[in-house]
């Protein structure tokens, strides 16, 4: 009784529901964390790796990462300190743990060996009487003790803060009281400037140059990173200045190069000198040659011998220098070396790589290791293949004994194109994407291949190959039903692999199955898969883009169209004028076409900057646009060419100048005129923003209806421009601009007071809506604008009536529109702004907001309504679902589409719609990429994944059983009823 | 009694009487008809007061109680000269009634089309119409750029 008891419970008792079902995350979305772009590595024991990496817009990052697999095992990000990005300055490991140095020397923070914070010091700057331009060039540099004390030389002190609680036990900065010297020096108007700190035996050493001081007011000196001459500075175990010793004789040094090296506890200092003609050493100049012009950076493996890595134009040479005779000995010559002291084996050495070969070819990379007495132990060298890499930006070679007594190697690498890579045993272990970090453009492509013809390029296939493929869809779509019965009929064991099928063919037909194909800073292009966020195909670009100006990229054909394959171009624009036009294969990344693209280039012969690259819809062939190329001396290509050109306008923007021109392009497609000017006067005013509608947003209605069955005419010029300019005058704030840059007329402005950067924009259908920073309020605001082309009554519009609408619209002469605006305070800083797509437009719109604290939210464009009224809502205005206005929006935790998930950096946000109206794909691009699939209106036209099949067939059973057995007593009854 | 024929018994009837009779029965049969006709009126009330207590909302039950109202008009309207073939073939004009009996189901039936247009079904105002509204060509062609 009791089990009947708690079973009727259980079914009586369903549980609440909430946004998201705890089994439903990840099913619909993806998240991919990311380290950013690493600038350096170092190891944690011999199975993970904690890199330093750094993402546009965020700072730093630090992170560990199992040296296997190459999963992420932690990540820890500096919170952005007063709104800055923090950068990550040096890690050090202290007992299993690891201290971070970031926001220039000036945080201090002690991570777990899980990624957790356990205490956080700030580090006060000591730069007494000089500004910053006087420590400027110098590295902060962090050093733990075995003692548990860590050392940090910045801001020209050196702090010692206690790893256990992160108490500051000392600090010292060269103060004129403490020493003769000091005193002596400060009347000469120098100062010592702190570059290198070095720990031997109970002291430390601080190797420091004495520099001309320049103070804040600029009462002296120019900042530069020469110093007259080097000084060491000895603190002993007392806290105390134990000793300075410095040249009073002049001897130029770079202040870069100056380290203190050597053992025991009389360390010898190293500078080169910035005539780049010698190495000093302990005080003396030992004629060394470095060749000229190039970068050296050295440190010492043992007493008596420093290891000295030279760069010029001609690659890098890593040599060791006997301290005592100034010889060098060269050690290894590559086009780029890379080395650290580690222990190996228990002993003290320097792990060096060096690589060599051309960049996007195969290269040879070399992996040496130095023991303290200067001997090699191990140097091998093997050719790595470069599988569609540019070349070695950063190698960390790592250097262990194996279990059968040989060394062996490893080496983490990262390639121009911000790839991580894991080299082990001669092959790549594995592999991490990292460019997504600086990912500033997206698009979605289809990833269905084209149907293979046998006809050739015809734009229509002929009849039989239509009815042949016809057949072919017949047969696909039978297979499908036979597949689906099957898998109902299959055994359990079966049933997984029948779901996953069920699942990619239901994500196809959907539409779901698409490719997010990203552009990085880096010169990367990266296409996702949708579905799962693997990579599908990714290009190194970073070669062929080398020198470009301006990058873009965009979809040429969004789907296959007969035997064409979806296609996506890649923009590059040179200083010279020169553009380079890529088309890649969207589903493969291949090359269309000739590799490396085509050049175009203005017609004058100096050379003009390109001014303008638009896509003529339905010119090209297969459905592939034409594309628009403008330069700067007039001259226009229309590429590929085209028979009949439309009248085509296009316009120039210069955001120093602040002109806006309009062109019409004449002569058929090759010259251009200009048609319309107008300037927001530089004295005045400063481009900040600009933004422009998406060509693909498919808008369903002209109209919006309101509560009462009247109607407001959308404004839907596909001309519009949003330029948000900030006012130089002394009110400040900034204006918003609705420009249509056909007619360069300024169709709504209104001027937002106590408005600062940073701003965001997003055009989308007949709405502009901007964020930004109210530095007044000091806090983030939403503003809304909505244009309107008119209104008409309850009755005014039907199958007989004129409403005298005109429709032909043309920029130069239809009426401005109405604007509204409104704007609305926000709880959280906003990184990235986008709107939903979908398929008809039908499905209302949401925008989505990227916040600071790394969620994603999802905000109905109803709740940013500038029509939303002040007082209470009246009866009609209740009907169209208009709230009262507040002017704060809160943040709807349901609304929140990366539920507990942080996606952190994020740079752009971009929407496509999938095949169903009802949902739209959502990518977020940045450090992290998140990808998930949004529903405005609901999944309106799907069922949902939690949908009671097997209830609705035992309805369904249970109906036709009651329906028999009715049928069969009603049949007994008439039967009884004719005997009466 | 038994064995007697009606027929053998003659019976000398008042011609004026029978006449009286006659119209008297005429007179009740146009009364029948004129009731009848009136009928529709006297469930007006009740469709009214049933159409209000359903709503204005679109649901079931508000639905099939305007199908209701809406139906049972119509089909009487459509059977309004069966509904009157009982008073037929006795000499009663029944072009009144039934002219009655058309205007109170029209009445019905308005009120089914009036709580129609309260619960926004009739297509009469601008937002049904917004498919008539001219899409806009664009006389000039100045796509977004890429770059």
């Amino acid at each position: 009784l009791r089990c009947a008891l708690v079973f009727l419970l259980a079914l009586v008792v369903p549980s609440p529901v909430a946004g998201l079902f705890e089994d439903q995350a990840g099913v619909d979305d993806w998240l991919r964390v990311g380290v950013g772009s690493v600038s350096r590595a170092s190891s944690d024991g011999p199975r993970r790796v904690v890199v330093e990496g750094s993402a546009p817009g965020l700072g730093g990052v630090v992170a560990a990462l199992n040296a296997r697999t190459g999963a992420l095992e932690w990540r820890f990000v500096p919170p952005r300190a007063g709104g800055r990005p923090e950068a990550v300055d040096a890690t050090a490991p202290a007992g299993g743990r690891l201290l971070v140095l970031s926001g220039g020397g000036r945080f201090l923070r002690l991570l777990s060996s899980e990624g957790t914070l356990v205490w956080e010091a700030p580090i006060q700057p000591y730069v007494v009487g000089v500004d910053e331009g006087f420590v400027r060039g110098v590295a902060p540099q962090l050093l733990s003790l075995a003692k548990g004390v860590a050392v940090v030389l910045a801001h020209n002190s050196v702090t010692f803060v206690r790893v256990a609680n992160g108490d500051i036990l000392w600090q010292w900065y060269p103060d004129p009281e403490d020493d003769k010297l000091l005193t002596d020096l400060e009347r000469e108007k120098r100062g010592l400037k702190l570059a290198h700190v070095y720990v031997a035996g109970p002291s430390v050493f601080v190797a420091a140059c004495v520099a001309p001081l320049h103070f804040s007011d600029g009462s002296s000196g120019t900042p530069s990173d020469a110093c007259t001459s080097a000084a060491l500075v000895q603190l002993d175990d007392a806290n105390e200045v134990a000793r300075i010793s410095a040249d009073r004789k002049d001897f130029p040094v770079d202040s870069t190069t100056l380290r203190a090296i050597g053992g025991g506890t009389s360390p010898a200092m190293f500078a080169a000198t910035v005539d780049g003609l010698g190495v000093r050493i302990a005080g003396e100049k030992h004629p060394v040659a470095v060749p000229t012009g190039s970068t050296v950076r050295a440190t010492g493996v043992a007493a008596g011998l420093a290891v000295v890595e030279m760069c010029g134009a001609g690659g890098c040479t890593l040599a060791t220098v006997d301290l005592a005779k100034g010889q060098l000995k060269t050690l290894l010559q590559a086009d780029a070396v890379w080395w650290q002291e580690e222990e190996v084996d228990g002993a003290p050495s320097l792990v060096a790589a060096g690589a060599r070969g051309p960049s996007g070819g195969d290269r040879e990379l070399t992996v040496l290791c130095v023991v303290s007495s200067g001997e090699e132990f191990l140097r091998q060298a093997l050719v790595m293949p470069a599988g569609g890499h540019s070349g070695f930006s950063l190698v960390y070679p790592r250097v262990f004994r194996r279990r059968d007594g040989f060394y062996g190697w490893k080496a983490l690498v990262r390639t121009d194109g911000d790839a991580l890579m894991m080299f082990s045993a001669g092959a790549v272990s594995w592999e991490r994407e990292e460019s997504l970090a600086s990912a500033k453009q997206a698009v979605f492509v289809d990833q269905t291949p084209p149907r293979t013809l046998t006809s050739g390029n015809d734009e229509v296939p002929p009849l039989d190959e239509r009815l042949r493929l016809q057949l072919r869809d017949l047969q696909s779509a039978a297979a499908d039903v036979v597949e689906s019965l099957a898998s109902i009929a299959r055994s359990d064991g079966l049933k997984s692999l029948a779901s996953v099928h069920a699942e990619a063919s239901r994500n196809h037909k959907f539409g779901f199955d698409r490719i997010a194909v990203l552009l990085t800073d880096v010169g990367t292009v990266v296409a996702l898969q949708a579905t799962s966020g693997k990579v599908a195909w990714r290009r190194d670009l970073h070669d062929v883009l080398r020198g470009a100006s301006r990058v873009a990229l965009f979809v040429t054909r969004g789907r296959a169209f007969h035997h064409a394959a979806s296609e996506v171009a890649v923009l590059a624009s040179y200083p010279d004028g020169l553009v380079r036009f890529m088309s890649l294969d969207g589903s493969t990344g291949a090359d269309v076409g000739a590799p490396g693209g085509a050049m175009l280039r203005p017609r004058s012969p100096e050379g003009a900057p390109l001014v303008r690259a638009a896509p003529v819809p339905g010119g090209g062939p297969n459905q592939a646009p034409t594309m628009l190329f403008a330069w700067a001396d007039g001259s226009v290509e229309l590429y590929p060419a085209i028979a009949d050109v439309p009248q085509l306008y296009y316009h120039s923007l210069d955001e120093t100048t602040g002109v806006l021109e309009s062109f019409r392009v004449v002569a058929n497609g090759t010259a251009s005129e200009s048609v319309a000017r107008m300037v927001f006067p530089p004295s005045a005013e400063q481009v900040v923003a600009v933004s422009y509608p998406r060509a693909d947003d498919m808008v369903q209605s002209n109209a919006h209806i309101l509560g009462d069955d009247s109607i407001l005419l959308k404004y839907l010029n596909p001309h519009v421009v949003a330029v948000i300019t900030r006012a130089t005058a002394a009110d400040g704030g900034m204006y918003v601009n609705v420009v249509d840059a056909v007619s360069c007329r300024v169709l709504f402005r209104v001027h937002q007071r106590n408005a600062t950067a940073p701003v965001k924009t997003l055009l989308v259908e007949n709405w502009l809506i901007y964020a930004f920073w109210n530095e007044r309020a000091k806090r983030t605001e939403l503003g809304s604008v909505a244009l309107f082309e008119g209104m008409l009554g309850t009755y005014d519009l039907n199958p007989f009536s004129d409403v005298g609408r005109e429709e032909v619209f043309s920029s130069f002469t239809a009426p401005p529109p109405i604007g509204l605006q409104k704007t609305f305070a926000f709880p959280r800083g906003v990184r990235a702004m986008g709107a939903t797509t979908t398929a008809k437009g039908i499905t209302s719109k949401h925008v989505l907001l990227s916040m600071e604290t790394g969620q994603i939210m999802s905000l109905p464009l109803r709740a940013l309504d500038p029509r939303r009224p002040e007082g209470e809502p009246s009866k009609s205005e209740k009907a169209e679902g208009l709230a009262k206005y507040t002017p704060f929006i809160h943040i709807n935790p349901v609304g929140v589409v990366s539920y507990n998930q942080t996606v952190a950096g994020v740079r752009l946000l971009q929407s496509s719609p999938a095949r169903l109206e009802s949902t739209s794909l959502v990518l977020a691009a940045g450090l992290d990429t998140f990808f998930t699939r949004v529903t405005p209106s609901k999944a309106f036209d799907m069922l949902a994944a939690d949908f009671n099949y097997l209830l609705l067939l035992l309805t369904v059973l249970g109906l036709v059983v009651t329906l028999a057995i009715i049928a069969a007593m009603n049949r007994m009854r008439k039967l009884k009823g004719s005997w009466r | 009694p038994r064995g007697l024929d009606p027929r053998a018994v003659a019976v000398q009837e008042d011609p004026a009487a029978a006449a009286r009779t006659a119209d008297k029965k005429l007179q009740i049969r146009q009364k029948a008809a004129y009731d009848f006709a009136m009928g529709p009126g006297k469930n007006l009330f009740g469709t009214g007061l049933m159409l209000w207590f359903s709503g204005s909302q679109i649901n079931i039950f508000s639905l099939s109680f305007l199908g209701m109202a809406m139906w049972n008009p119509i089909r009487s309207i459509l059977g309004l000269n069966a509904a009157f073939t009982q008073f037929e073939g006795h000499g009663i004009d029944l072009v009144m009634p039934k002219l009655i009996y058309f205007g109170l189901q029209l009445v019905a039936l308005g009120m089914g089309v009036y709580k129609l247009g309260v619960m926004g079904l009739l297509p009469v105002t601008s937002a049904d119409w917004t498919n008539y509204l001219t899409r806009h060509t664009f006389a000039e062609e100045g796509p977004p750029p890429v770059l």
